[in-house]
Protein backbone atom coordinates (compact mmCIF):
# COMPACT_ATOMS: atom_id res chain seq x y z
CA UNK A 1 0.00 0.00 0.00
CA UNK A 2 1.32 3.39 -0.89
CA UNK A 3 1.44 6.40 1.38
CA UNK A 4 0.88 8.61 -1.62
CA UNK A 5 -2.59 10.02 -1.63
CA UNK A 6 -3.27 11.43 -5.02
CA UNK A 7 -1.55 11.84 -8.30
CA UNK A 8 -2.40 13.73 -11.43
CA UNK A 9 -1.87 16.98 -9.59
CA UNK A 10 1.02 19.36 -9.45
CA UNK A 11 2.47 18.99 -5.98
CA UNK A 12 4.00 22.45 -6.07
CA UNK A 13 0.79 24.35 -6.64
CA UNK A 14 -0.14 26.52 -3.72
CA UNK A 15 -3.76 26.30 -4.62
CA UNK A 16 -6.60 27.34 -2.46
CA UNK A 17 -7.83 23.78 -2.26
CA UNK A 18 -4.41 22.47 -1.30
CA UNK A 19 -4.00 25.05 1.46
CA UNK A 20 -7.48 24.25 2.68
CA UNK A 21 -6.55 20.59 2.76
CA UNK A 22 -3.51 21.32 4.92
CA UNK A 23 -5.71 23.41 7.19
CA UNK A 24 -8.38 20.79 7.59
CA UNK A 25 -5.92 17.98 8.07
CA UNK A 26 -3.44 19.59 10.43
CA UNK A 27 -5.20 22.39 12.26
CA UNK A 28 -4.55 20.92 15.70
CA UNK A 29 -0.82 20.69 14.99
CA UNK A 30 -0.64 24.31 13.89
CA UNK A 31 -2.57 25.35 16.96
CA UNK A 32 -0.21 23.50 19.25
CA UNK A 33 2.88 25.12 17.82
CA UNK A 34 1.20 28.54 17.92
CA UNK A 35 0.18 27.94 21.53
CA UNK A 36 3.78 27.07 22.36
CA UNK A 37 4.96 30.27 20.72
CA UNK A 38 2.31 32.53 22.22
CA UNK A 39 1.61 30.86 25.55
CA UNK A 40 -2.09 31.44 25.03
CA UNK A 41 -4.47 29.01 23.42
CA UNK A 42 -7.04 31.58 22.33
CA UNK A 43 -4.35 33.77 20.84
CA UNK A 44 -3.05 30.66 19.10
CA UNK A 45 -6.43 30.06 17.51
CA UNK A 46 -6.58 33.61 16.24
CA UNK A 47 -2.98 33.55 15.05
CA UNK A 48 -3.45 30.33 13.10
CA UNK A 49 -6.57 31.67 11.41
CA UNK A 50 -4.62 34.75 10.48
CA UNK A 51 -1.65 32.72 9.36
CA UNK A 52 -3.74 30.69 6.99
CA UNK A 53 -5.41 33.85 5.73
CA UNK A 54 -1.96 35.18 4.86
CA UNK A 55 -1.10 31.91 3.14
CA UNK A 56 -4.26 32.16 1.07
CA UNK A 57 -3.76 35.81 0.23
CA UNK A 58 -0.10 35.31 -0.67
CA UNK A 59 -0.27 31.90 -2.29
CA UNK A 60 0.91 33.39 -5.58
CA UNK A 61 4.28 33.95 -3.94
CA UNK A 62 4.82 30.25 -3.32
CA UNK A 63 7.64 29.33 -5.64
CA UNK A 64 6.91 25.64 -5.83
CA UNK A 65 10.31 24.87 -4.39
CA UNK A 66 9.82 22.39 -1.60
CA UNK A 67 6.60 20.99 -0.24
CA UNK A 68 3.62 23.29 0.00
CA UNK A 69 3.06 22.19 3.56
CA UNK A 70 6.45 23.50 4.60
CA UNK A 71 5.68 26.83 2.98
CA UNK A 72 2.35 27.03 4.82
CA UNK A 73 4.13 26.23 8.07
CA UNK A 74 6.60 29.02 7.43
CA UNK A 75 3.83 31.55 6.82
CA UNK A 76 1.79 30.48 9.84
CA UNK A 77 4.75 30.31 12.20
CA UNK A 78 5.84 33.76 11.10
CA UNK A 79 2.37 35.13 11.70
CA UNK A 80 2.38 33.58 15.17
CA UNK A 81 5.78 35.08 15.91
CA UNK A 82 4.58 38.51 14.85
CA UNK A 83 1.14 38.14 16.35
CA UNK A 84 1.54 40.41 19.37
CA UNK A 85 3.63 42.96 17.54
CA UNK A 86 0.95 43.31 14.85
CA UNK A 87 -1.64 44.02 17.49
CA UNK A 88 0.24 46.92 18.97
CA UNK A 89 1.03 45.02 22.12
CA UNK A 90 4.44 45.59 23.64
CA UNK A 91 6.87 43.27 21.96
CA UNK A 92 7.73 40.58 24.45
CA UNK A 93 10.62 38.28 23.79
CA UNK A 94 9.63 34.67 23.52
CA UNK A 95 11.70 33.95 26.61
CA UNK A 96 9.52 36.34 28.58
CA UNK A 97 6.34 34.79 27.25
CA UNK A 98 7.34 31.32 28.24
CA UNK A 99 8.54 32.28 31.69
CA UNK A 100 5.41 34.31 32.37
CA UNK A 101 3.21 31.42 31.47
CA UNK A 102 5.30 29.11 33.61
CA UNK A 103 4.84 31.40 36.57
CA UNK A 104 1.09 31.35 36.25
CA UNK A 105 1.07 27.64 35.80
CA UNK A 106 2.83 27.03 39.06
CA UNK A 107 3.97 23.52 38.27
CA UNK A 108 7.63 23.26 39.17
CA UNK A 109 8.60 20.62 36.70
CA UNK A 110 6.72 22.21 33.85
CA UNK A 111 7.99 25.59 34.86
CA UNK A 112 11.54 24.32 34.71
CA UNK A 113 10.96 23.00 31.22
CA UNK A 114 9.45 26.28 30.13
CA UNK A 115 12.41 28.14 31.48
CA UNK A 116 14.75 25.74 29.73
CA UNK A 117 12.92 26.22 26.45
CA UNK A 118 12.89 29.95 26.91
CA UNK A 119 16.62 29.89 27.34
CA UNK A 120 17.16 28.18 24.00
CA UNK A 121 18.17 30.20 20.95
CA UNK A 122 15.05 30.90 18.90
CA UNK A 123 15.93 28.57 16.07
CA UNK A 124 16.47 25.68 18.47
CA UNK A 125 13.19 26.40 20.15
CA UNK A 126 11.31 26.50 16.84
CA UNK A 127 12.85 23.23 15.74
CA UNK A 128 11.81 21.63 19.03
CA UNK A 129 8.28 22.95 18.67
CA UNK A 130 7.91 21.84 15.08
CA UNK A 131 9.42 18.44 15.77
CA UNK A 132 7.64 17.56 19.00
CA UNK A 133 4.43 19.52 18.90
CA UNK A 134 3.73 19.29 15.17
CA UNK A 135 5.43 15.95 14.53
CA UNK A 136 7.00 17.33 11.38
CA UNK A 137 9.77 15.47 9.64
CA UNK A 138 13.15 17.00 8.93
CA UNK A 139 12.47 18.06 5.31
CA UNK A 140 9.30 19.91 6.33
CA UNK A 141 11.00 21.61 9.25
CA UNK A 142 13.81 22.59 6.91
CA UNK A 143 11.31 24.07 4.48
CA UNK A 144 9.38 25.84 7.22
CA UNK A 145 12.46 27.51 8.67
CA UNK A 146 14.31 27.84 5.37
CA UNK A 147 17.33 25.91 6.57
CA UNK A 148 19.05 22.77 5.35
CA UNK A 149 17.95 19.34 6.55
CA UNK A 150 21.36 18.73 8.06
CA UNK A 151 20.97 21.93 10.00
CA UNK A 152 17.66 20.68 11.37
CA UNK A 153 19.28 17.56 12.76
CA UNK A 154 22.18 19.49 14.24
CA UNK A 155 19.90 22.14 15.71
CA UNK A 156 17.60 19.57 17.24
CA UNK A 157 20.52 17.72 18.74
CA UNK A 158 21.89 20.93 20.22
CA UNK A 159 18.47 21.80 21.60
CA UNK A 160 18.16 18.42 23.28
CA UNK A 161 21.58 18.78 24.83
CA UNK A 162 20.80 22.27 26.10
CA UNK A 163 17.46 21.19 27.48
CA UNK A 164 18.97 18.22 29.25
CA UNK A 165 21.68 20.33 30.82
CA UNK A 166 19.22 23.01 31.89
CA UNK A 167 16.84 20.51 33.42
CA UNK A 168 19.59 18.65 35.23
CA UNK A 169 20.61 21.94 36.85
CA UNK A 170 17.03 22.88 37.63
CA UNK A 171 15.80 19.51 38.87
CA UNK A 172 18.60 17.74 40.74
CA UNK A 173 18.60 13.99 40.66
CA UNK A 174 17.10 12.45 43.80
CA UNK B 1 14.30 12.57 24.05
CA UNK B 2 13.57 10.62 27.19
CA UNK B 3 9.92 9.82 27.87
CA UNK B 4 9.54 12.04 30.97
CA UNK B 5 10.69 15.06 28.97
CA UNK B 6 8.26 14.22 26.18
CA UNK B 7 5.52 13.92 28.74
CA UNK B 8 6.54 17.23 30.23
CA UNK B 9 6.26 18.79 26.79
CA UNK B 10 2.77 17.35 26.51
CA UNK B 11 1.85 18.93 29.84
CA UNK B 12 3.50 22.17 28.82
CA UNK B 13 1.38 22.57 25.72
CA UNK B 14 -1.52 20.11 25.76
CA UNK B 15 -2.65 18.93 22.37
CA UNK B 16 -5.71 20.48 20.80
CA UNK B 17 -8.51 18.09 19.94
CA UNK B 18 -11.47 18.30 17.58
CA UNK B 19 -11.11 21.99 16.91
CA UNK B 20 -13.80 23.37 14.59
CA UNK B 21 -12.54 24.06 11.09
CA UNK B 22 -13.37 27.69 10.39
CA UNK B 23 -12.21 27.85 6.81
CA UNK B 24 -14.78 30.47 5.90
CA UNK B 25 -13.21 32.71 8.51
CA UNK B 26 -9.81 32.14 6.91
CA UNK B 27 -11.22 33.15 3.53
CA UNK B 28 -12.85 36.27 4.95
CA UNK B 29 -9.58 37.33 6.53
CA UNK B 30 -7.72 36.60 3.32
CA UNK B 31 -10.15 38.72 1.38
CA UNK B 32 -9.60 41.64 3.70
CA UNK B 33 -5.85 41.23 3.21
CA UNK B 34 -5.92 41.06 -0.56
CA UNK B 35 -9.17 42.83 -1.35
CA UNK B 36 -10.07 39.98 -3.64
CA UNK B 37 -12.30 36.98 -2.91
CA UNK B 38 -9.99 33.96 -2.94
CA UNK B 39 -12.44 31.90 -4.96
CA UNK B 40 -12.01 34.17 -8.01
CA UNK B 41 -8.47 33.01 -8.41
CA UNK B 42 -7.71 30.00 -10.54
CA UNK B 43 -7.72 26.90 -8.40
CA UNK B 44 -6.20 23.79 -9.94
CA UNK B 45 -6.83 20.38 -8.49
CA UNK B 46 -5.91 19.93 -4.85
CA UNK B 47 -2.56 18.39 -4.02
CA UNK B 48 -2.44 16.69 -0.65
CA UNK B 49 0.96 15.67 0.61
CA UNK B 50 1.65 12.17 1.80
CA UNK B 51 1.47 12.09 5.56
CA UNK B 52 3.62 10.03 7.85
CA UNK B 53 0.69 8.86 9.89
CA UNK B 54 -2.06 8.65 7.32
CA UNK B 55 -2.24 5.78 4.91
CA UNK B 56 -4.48 6.37 1.98
CA UNK B 57 -5.01 5.22 -1.51
CA UNK B 58 -3.32 6.30 -4.66
CA UNK B 59 -5.89 8.05 -6.75
CA UNK B 60 -5.09 8.61 -10.37
CA UNK B 61 -7.30 11.26 -11.78
CA UNK B 62 -8.28 10.78 -15.35
CA UNK B 63 -6.06 13.00 -17.44
CA UNK B 64 -8.92 14.33 -19.46
CA UNK B 65 -10.70 15.73 -16.45
CA UNK B 66 -10.86 19.46 -16.26
CA UNK B 67 -10.60 21.15 -12.91
CA UNK B 68 -13.01 23.99 -12.32
CA UNK B 69 -13.37 26.29 -9.37
CA UNK B 70 -16.60 25.84 -7.51
CA UNK B 71 -17.51 28.72 -5.24
CA UNK B 72 -21.01 27.33 -4.87
CA UNK B 73 -22.13 26.44 -1.36
CA UNK B 74 -19.34 28.60 0.04
CA UNK B 75 -16.98 25.66 0.28
CA UNK B 76 -14.47 26.85 -2.31
CA UNK B 77 -13.33 23.45 -3.38
CA UNK B 78 -12.14 22.17 -6.69
CA UNK B 79 -14.43 20.09 -8.83
CA UNK B 80 -13.82 17.78 -11.71
CA UNK B 81 -15.99 18.62 -14.67
CA UNK B 82 -18.14 15.56 -15.19
CA UNK B 83 -18.96 16.31 -18.80
CA UNK B 84 -15.38 16.24 -20.00
CA UNK B 85 -14.62 12.99 -18.20
CA UNK B 86 -13.86 9.86 -20.15
CA UNK B 87 -17.08 8.19 -21.39
CA UNK B 88 -17.70 4.64 -20.27
CA UNK B 89 -17.12 1.58 -22.38
CA UNK B 90 -20.13 -0.09 -23.93
CA UNK B 91 -19.84 -2.95 -21.49
CA UNK B 92 -19.99 -0.57 -18.54
CA UNK B 93 -22.98 1.25 -20.03
CA UNK B 94 -24.77 -2.07 -20.37
CA UNK B 95 -23.99 -2.85 -16.76
CA UNK B 96 -25.51 0.44 -15.58
CA UNK B 97 -28.53 -0.14 -17.81
CA UNK B 98 -29.11 -3.43 -16.07
CA UNK B 99 -29.57 -1.74 -12.71
CA UNK B 100 -33.21 -0.96 -13.38
CA UNK B 101 -34.01 -4.17 -15.20
CA UNK B 102 -36.62 -6.04 -13.19
CA UNK B 103 -36.64 -3.46 -10.40
CA UNK B 104 -39.94 -3.32 -8.47
CA UNK B 105 -42.21 -0.38 -9.17
CA UNK B 106 -41.01 2.66 -7.31
CA UNK B 107 -37.60 1.16 -6.68
CA UNK B 108 -35.97 2.06 -9.99
CA UNK B 109 -32.79 4.13 -9.81
CA UNK B 110 -33.59 6.11 -12.95
CA UNK B 111 -29.94 5.86 -13.96
CA UNK B 112 -28.98 7.47 -17.29
CA UNK B 113 -26.55 4.77 -18.32
CA UNK B 114 -25.47 6.41 -21.58
CA UNK B 115 -23.92 9.23 -19.55
CA UNK B 116 -21.67 6.95 -17.52
CA UNK B 117 -18.16 8.33 -17.17
CA UNK B 118 -14.86 7.47 -15.52
CA UNK B 119 -14.41 9.86 -12.65
CA UNK B 120 -11.16 8.64 -11.13
CA UNK B 121 -8.95 5.64 -10.64
CA UNK B 122 -7.58 4.27 -7.41
CA UNK B 123 -5.41 1.41 -6.42
CA UNK B 124 -6.71 -0.92 -3.76
CA UNK B 125 -6.69 -4.65 -3.19
CA UNK B 126 -3.66 -4.88 -5.39
CA UNK B 127 -5.20 -3.48 -8.55
CA UNK B 128 -6.00 -0.18 -10.14
CA UNK B 129 -9.74 0.31 -10.37
CA UNK B 130 -11.87 2.80 -12.21
CA UNK B 131 -14.75 4.58 -10.56
CA UNK B 132 -17.66 4.80 -12.98
CA UNK B 133 -20.41 7.31 -12.26
CA UNK B 134 -23.71 7.96 -14.04
CA UNK B 135 -26.40 10.56 -13.27
CA UNK B 136 -29.99 9.65 -12.53
CA UNK B 137 -33.16 11.27 -13.83
CA UNK B 138 -33.99 12.76 -10.45
CA UNK B 139 -30.72 14.55 -9.80
CA UNK B 140 -28.80 11.76 -8.19
CA UNK B 141 -26.18 9.32 -9.39
CA UNK B 142 -25.02 5.75 -9.38
CA UNK B 143 -21.39 4.90 -8.74
CA UNK B 144 -19.50 1.69 -9.31
CA UNK B 145 -15.91 0.83 -8.51
CA UNK B 146 -14.59 -1.55 -11.13
CA UNK B 147 -14.57 -5.13 -9.82
CA UNK B 148 -15.57 -4.00 -6.36
CA UNK B 149 -19.02 -2.48 -5.86
CA UNK B 150 -21.00 0.67 -5.43
CA UNK B 151 -24.47 2.05 -5.07
CA UNK B 152 -26.98 4.66 -6.09
CA UNK B 153 -28.21 7.87 -4.54
CA UNK B 154 -31.30 8.29 -6.67
CA UNK B 155 -32.12 11.81 -5.46
CA UNK B 156 -28.58 13.04 -4.89
CA UNK B 157 -29.16 13.95 -1.24
CA UNK B 158 -27.54 11.12 0.70
CA UNK B 159 -24.90 12.80 2.88
CA UNK B 160 -22.68 9.75 3.28
CA UNK B 161 -22.82 6.29 1.82
CA UNK B 162 -20.16 3.72 2.61
CA UNK B 163 -19.43 0.26 1.27
CA UNK B 164 -17.58 -1.81 3.86
CA UNK B 165 -15.28 -4.66 2.96
CA UNK B 166 -13.32 -7.11 5.02
CA UNK B 167 -9.99 -8.66 4.11
CA UNK B 168 -9.69 -9.85 0.54
CA UNK B 169 -8.99 -13.39 1.66
CA UNK B 170 -10.89 -14.18 4.82
CA UNK B 171 -10.28 -17.31 6.84
CA UNK B 172 -11.97 -19.06 9.70
CA UNK B 173 -9.70 -17.10 12.00
CA UNK B 174 -10.66 -13.76 10.52
CA UNK B 175 -12.41 -11.60 13.08
CA UNK B 176 -15.93 -10.63 12.05
CA UNK B 177 -15.16 -6.97 12.52
CA UNK B 178 -11.92 -6.88 10.55
CA UNK B 179 -13.02 -4.17 8.14
CA UNK B 180 -10.08 -3.23 5.98
CA UNK B 181 -11.50 -1.21 3.12
CA UNK B 182 -14.16 1.45 2.73
CA UNK B 183 -15.34 3.12 -0.45
CA UNK B 184 -18.07 5.67 -0.57
CA UNK B 185 -19.48 8.98 -1.60
CA UNK B 186 -20.56 12.17 0.14
CA UNK B 187 -22.89 14.98 -0.84
CA UNK B 188 -21.22 18.12 -2.08
CA UNK B 189 -23.72 20.41 -0.42
CA UNK B 190 -23.41 19.14 3.13
CA UNK B 191 -20.01 17.54 3.47
CA UNK B 192 -16.51 18.98 3.31
CA UNK B 193 -14.30 16.21 4.68
CA UNK B 194 -14.38 12.55 5.59
CA UNK B 195 -12.70 10.94 8.57
CA UNK B 196 -11.94 7.24 8.69
CA UNK B 197 -11.63 6.10 12.29
CA UNK B 198 -9.48 3.12 13.12
CA UNK B 199 -9.35 0.65 15.97
CA UNK B 200 -5.96 1.98 17.08
CA UNK B 201 -7.65 5.34 17.74
CA UNK B 202 -6.00 7.05 14.80
CA UNK B 203 -7.98 8.99 12.24
CA UNK B 204 -7.30 9.07 8.52
CA UNK B 205 -8.66 11.67 6.16
CA UNK B 206 -8.78 10.15 2.69
CA UNK B 207 -8.65 12.47 -0.30
CA UNK B 208 -11.99 13.13 -1.91
CA UNK B 209 -12.54 13.47 -5.64
CA UNK B 210 -15.27 16.09 -6.01
CA UNK B 211 -17.34 15.90 -9.17
CA UNK B 212 -19.33 18.73 -10.73
CA UNK B 213 -23.00 18.86 -11.71
CA UNK B 214 -25.02 16.85 -12.41
CA UNK B 215 -23.28 14.59 -9.92
CA UNK B 216 -22.32 17.11 -7.23
CA UNK B 217 -20.74 14.58 -4.94
CA UNK B 218 -17.36 13.51 -3.65
CA UNK B 219 -15.89 10.03 -3.84
CA UNK B 220 -13.31 8.39 -1.64
CA UNK B 221 -11.65 5.08 -0.91
CA UNK B 222 -9.46 4.03 1.97
CA UNK B 223 -7.68 0.77 2.65
CA UNK B 224 -5.75 -0.10 5.78
CA UNK B 225 -2.19 -1.05 4.99
CA UNK B 226 -1.55 -4.76 5.29
CA UNK B 227 1.29 -4.28 7.72
CA UNK B 228 -0.86 -2.23 10.02
CA UNK B 229 -2.61 -3.89 12.94
CA UNK B 230 -5.82 -1.87 12.79
CA UNK B 231 -9.32 -2.10 11.43
CA UNK B 232 -11.81 0.52 10.37
CA UNK B 233 -14.48 1.24 12.96
CA UNK B 234 -16.37 4.23 11.54
CA UNK B 235 -16.51 6.71 8.70
CA UNK B 236 -17.61 10.22 9.63
CA UNK B 237 -18.62 13.02 7.28
CA UNK B 238 -17.95 16.57 8.49
CA UNK B 239 -19.10 19.92 7.18
CA UNK B 240 -16.90 22.93 6.47
CA UNK B 241 -17.14 23.94 10.13
CA UNK B 242 -15.95 20.55 11.28
CA UNK B 243 -19.36 19.54 12.55
CA UNK B 244 -20.38 15.94 12.30
CA UNK B 245 -22.95 15.49 9.55
CA UNK B 246 -23.36 11.75 9.27
CA UNK B 247 -21.62 8.58 10.35
CA UNK B 248 -21.40 5.08 8.99
CA UNK B 249 -20.52 2.02 11.02
CA UNK B 250 -20.28 -1.59 9.84
CA UNK B 251 -23.42 -2.54 11.74
CA UNK B 252 -25.55 0.14 10.13
CA UNK B 253 -27.51 2.03 12.75
CA UNK B 254 -26.72 1.49 16.37
CA UNK B 255 -29.15 1.12 19.25
CA UNK B 256 -30.40 4.27 20.87
CA UNK B 257 -31.07 7.72 19.53
CA UNK B 258 -29.72 8.02 15.96
CA UNK B 259 -26.49 9.95 15.95
CA UNK B 260 -27.50 12.07 12.98
CA UNK B 261 -30.54 13.45 14.79
CA UNK B 262 -30.53 17.04 16.05
CA UNK B 263 -32.15 15.97 19.29
CA UNK B 264 -32.77 19.49 20.57
CA UNK B 265 -35.13 20.03 17.63
CA UNK B 266 -37.12 16.83 18.08
CA UNK B 267 -40.88 16.65 18.11
CA UNK B 268 -43.26 13.86 19.04
CA UNK B 269 -44.57 12.23 15.87
CA UNK B 270 -46.74 9.63 17.62
CA UNK B 271 -47.50 9.17 21.29
CA UNK B 272 -49.28 6.13 22.73
CA UNK B 273 -50.08 5.12 26.31
CA UNK B 274 -49.12 1.49 26.69
CA UNK B 275 -48.88 -1.07 29.45
CA UNK B 276 -45.18 -0.17 29.66
CA UNK B 277 -46.00 3.49 30.09
CA UNK B 278 -45.97 6.28 27.55
CA UNK B 279 -44.34 5.34 24.24
CA UNK B 280 -43.24 8.06 21.84
CA UNK B 281 -41.88 8.10 18.33
CA UNK B 282 -39.67 11.16 18.19
CA UNK B 283 -38.74 12.75 14.87
CA UNK B 284 -35.84 15.14 14.50
CA UNK B 285 -34.15 16.89 11.60
CA UNK B 286 -30.55 16.32 10.57
CA UNK B 287 -27.83 18.65 9.35
CA UNK B 288 -28.43 17.32 5.84
CA UNK B 289 -32.11 18.30 5.72
CA UNK B 290 -33.11 14.73 6.43
CA UNK B 291 -35.14 13.19 9.21
CA UNK B 292 -34.47 10.63 11.90
CA UNK B 293 -36.93 8.88 14.17
CA UNK B 294 -36.63 6.77 17.27
CA UNK B 295 -38.87 5.09 19.80
CA UNK B 296 -38.68 5.85 23.49
CA UNK B 297 -40.47 3.58 25.90
CA UNK B 298 -39.80 2.32 29.41
CA UNK B 299 -36.74 4.54 29.65
CA UNK B 300 -35.04 3.18 26.55
CA UNK B 301 -34.54 4.53 23.04
CA UNK B 302 -34.29 2.54 19.84
CA UNK B 303 -34.07 3.65 16.24
CA UNK B 304 -37.22 3.17 14.21
CA UNK B 305 -35.37 2.96 10.90
CA UNK B 306 -32.27 4.48 9.31
CA UNK B 307 -32.44 8.27 9.01
CA UNK B 308 -33.86 9.49 5.71
CA UNK B 309 -31.99 12.01 3.54
CA UNK B 310 -33.80 14.96 2.03
CA UNK B 311 -36.59 13.95 -0.35
CA UNK B 312 -36.45 10.26 0.45
CA UNK B 313 -39.68 10.47 2.46
CA UNK B 314 -41.42 10.51 -0.89
CA UNK B 315 -39.79 7.40 -2.28
CA UNK B 316 -39.12 5.49 0.93
CA UNK B 317 -40.42 1.99 1.36
CA UNK B 318 -41.53 0.52 4.64
CA UNK B 319 -39.46 -0.42 7.65
CA UNK B 320 -40.98 -1.79 10.81
CA UNK B 321 -40.33 -4.00 13.80
CA UNK B 322 -42.09 -5.43 16.78
CA UNK B 323 -40.62 -4.13 20.01
CA UNK B 324 -41.44 -6.35 22.98
CA UNK B 325 -41.20 -5.21 26.57
CA UNK B 326 -41.93 -7.29 29.65
CA UNK B 327 -45.52 -6.07 29.70
CA UNK B 328 -46.54 -5.65 26.08
CA UNK B 329 -45.55 -5.56 22.38
CA UNK B 330 -45.33 -2.46 20.23
CA UNK B 331 -45.45 -2.27 16.46
CA UNK B 332 -43.27 0.62 15.33
CA UNK B 333 -42.18 1.60 11.86
CA UNK B 334 -41.74 4.15 9.14
CA UNK B 335 -43.85 3.90 6.04
CA UNK B 336 -43.44 5.86 2.79
CA UNK B 337 -46.15 8.09 1.40
CA UNK B 338 -47.80 5.34 -0.59
CA UNK B 339 -48.61 3.32 2.52
CA UNK B 340 -52.04 4.32 3.81
CA UNK B 341 -52.89 1.36 6.02
CA UNK B 342 -51.12 -1.42 7.90
CA UNK B 343 -53.06 -4.46 8.95
CA UNK B 344 -52.15 -7.15 11.46
CA UNK B 345 -53.69 -10.58 11.35
CA UNK B 346 -53.60 -12.54 14.58
CA UNK B 347 -53.39 -16.26 15.08
CA UNK B 348 -57.05 -16.47 16.00
CA UNK B 349 -57.94 -14.94 12.64
CA UNK B 350 -58.94 -11.51 13.87
CA UNK B 351 -57.52 -8.45 12.17
CA UNK B 352 -56.74 -4.93 13.24
CA UNK B 353 -55.82 -1.98 11.00
CA UNK B 354 -53.58 1.00 11.77
CA UNK B 355 -52.80 4.19 9.83
CA UNK B 356 -49.32 5.68 9.73
CA UNK B 357 -49.16 9.27 10.88
CA UNK B 358 -46.69 11.57 9.15
CA UNK B 359 -44.97 8.46 7.88
CA UNK B 360 -44.68 6.79 11.28
CA UNK B 361 -46.67 4.07 12.97
CA UNK B 362 -46.71 3.22 16.65
CA UNK B 363 -49.30 0.84 18.03
CA UNK B 364 -49.65 -1.53 20.94
CA UNK B 365 -50.66 -5.06 20.09
CA UNK B 366 -53.99 -5.63 21.86
CA UNK B 367 -53.38 -7.30 25.23
CA UNK B 368 -55.97 -9.97 24.54
CA UNK B 369 -53.91 -11.12 21.55
CA UNK B 370 -50.86 -11.60 23.72
CA UNK B 371 -52.45 -14.09 26.06
CA UNK B 372 -52.08 -17.81 25.64
CA UNK B 373 -50.95 -19.05 22.24
CA UNK B 374 -52.52 -16.27 20.29
CA UNK B 375 -50.07 -14.01 18.49
CA UNK B 376 -49.52 -11.97 15.35
CA UNK B 377 -49.28 -14.13 12.26
CA UNK B 378 -49.17 -11.68 9.37
CA UNK B 379 -48.65 -8.02 8.45
CA UNK B 380 -50.08 -6.49 5.28
CA UNK B 381 -49.90 -2.98 3.85
CA UNK B 382 -52.29 -1.13 1.53
CA UNK B 383 -52.28 2.07 -0.47
CA UNK B 384 -54.95 4.77 -0.32
CA UNK B 385 -57.06 2.95 -2.93
CA UNK B 386 -57.05 -0.20 -0.82
CA UNK B 387 -54.63 -2.06 -3.05
CA UNK B 388 -52.32 -4.41 -1.24
CA UNK B 389 -48.68 -3.37 -1.43
CA UNK B 390 -47.11 -6.28 0.40
CA UNK B 391 -47.96 -9.01 2.89
CA UNK B 392 -45.43 -10.80 5.10
CA UNK B 393 -45.70 -13.54 7.71
CA UNK B 394 -44.56 -12.59 11.20
CA UNK B 395 -41.90 -14.92 12.46
CA UNK B 396 -42.38 -15.98 16.06
CA UNK B 397 -39.04 -17.68 16.33
CA UNK B 398 -35.50 -16.41 16.38
CA UNK B 399 -34.33 -13.25 18.13
CA UNK B 400 -36.64 -12.70 21.04
CA UNK B 401 -36.35 -8.94 20.66
CA UNK B 402 -37.84 -9.13 17.18
CA UNK B 403 -40.87 -11.23 17.97
CA UNK B 404 -44.42 -10.15 18.82
CA UNK B 405 -44.45 -11.67 22.29
CA UNK B 406 -43.72 -9.95 25.60
CA UNK B 407 -40.34 -10.65 27.10
CA UNK B 408 -40.24 -13.35 29.76
CA UNK B 409 -39.28 -12.40 33.29
CA UNK B 410 -35.54 -12.09 33.62
CA UNK B 411 -34.95 -11.30 29.95
CA UNK B 412 -32.98 -8.07 29.59
CA UNK B 413 -34.76 -5.14 27.90
CA UNK B 414 -34.36 -5.06 24.15
CA UNK B 415 -31.91 -2.57 22.66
Amino acid sequence: MSDEVMSGQARGDATLAAIEQVYRRDLERFLRVAAALLGDRDAARDAVQEGFAHAVARRDTYSGRGPLEAWVWRVVVNRARNYRRDRGAPTAPLERELVDVAATNGARETGALRAALAALPERQRLVVFLHYFADLDYPTIAGALDIRQGTVAATLNAARTNLRRALEQEVPQQ
Amino acid sequence: MNPPLTQSLDRLVPAFADEPRRWDDVLRRAESLSGEPPARRPAPVASPRPGRVRIALAFALAAALLAVAAPAFGLHRTLLDFFVAEPATERTVLHFESLDRGAPEGMETGVIATETRAVTRARFRGAERTLWVAPTQEGGYCALWERHGGGCDRLGTVPLDVTWAGPEVASADTAPDSWQLVTGHVDLEYVATVEVRLSDRTVARPPIVWVSAPIEAGFFAYEVAEERDATITAVVALDSEGRRIAESTPLGHEPGVPRDALVAERSAAVLVDTRSGEAVVWAAPTRYEGRCAWLEVAGRATAVAPCLPKGYDRVAGAGFRFYPTHETVLLVGRFGERYARVELTFADGTRRAYEPRDGYLLAEVPPEQLAGRSAVSELATYDAAGREIFRVPVDETGNRCQTARPLPAGHPPCP
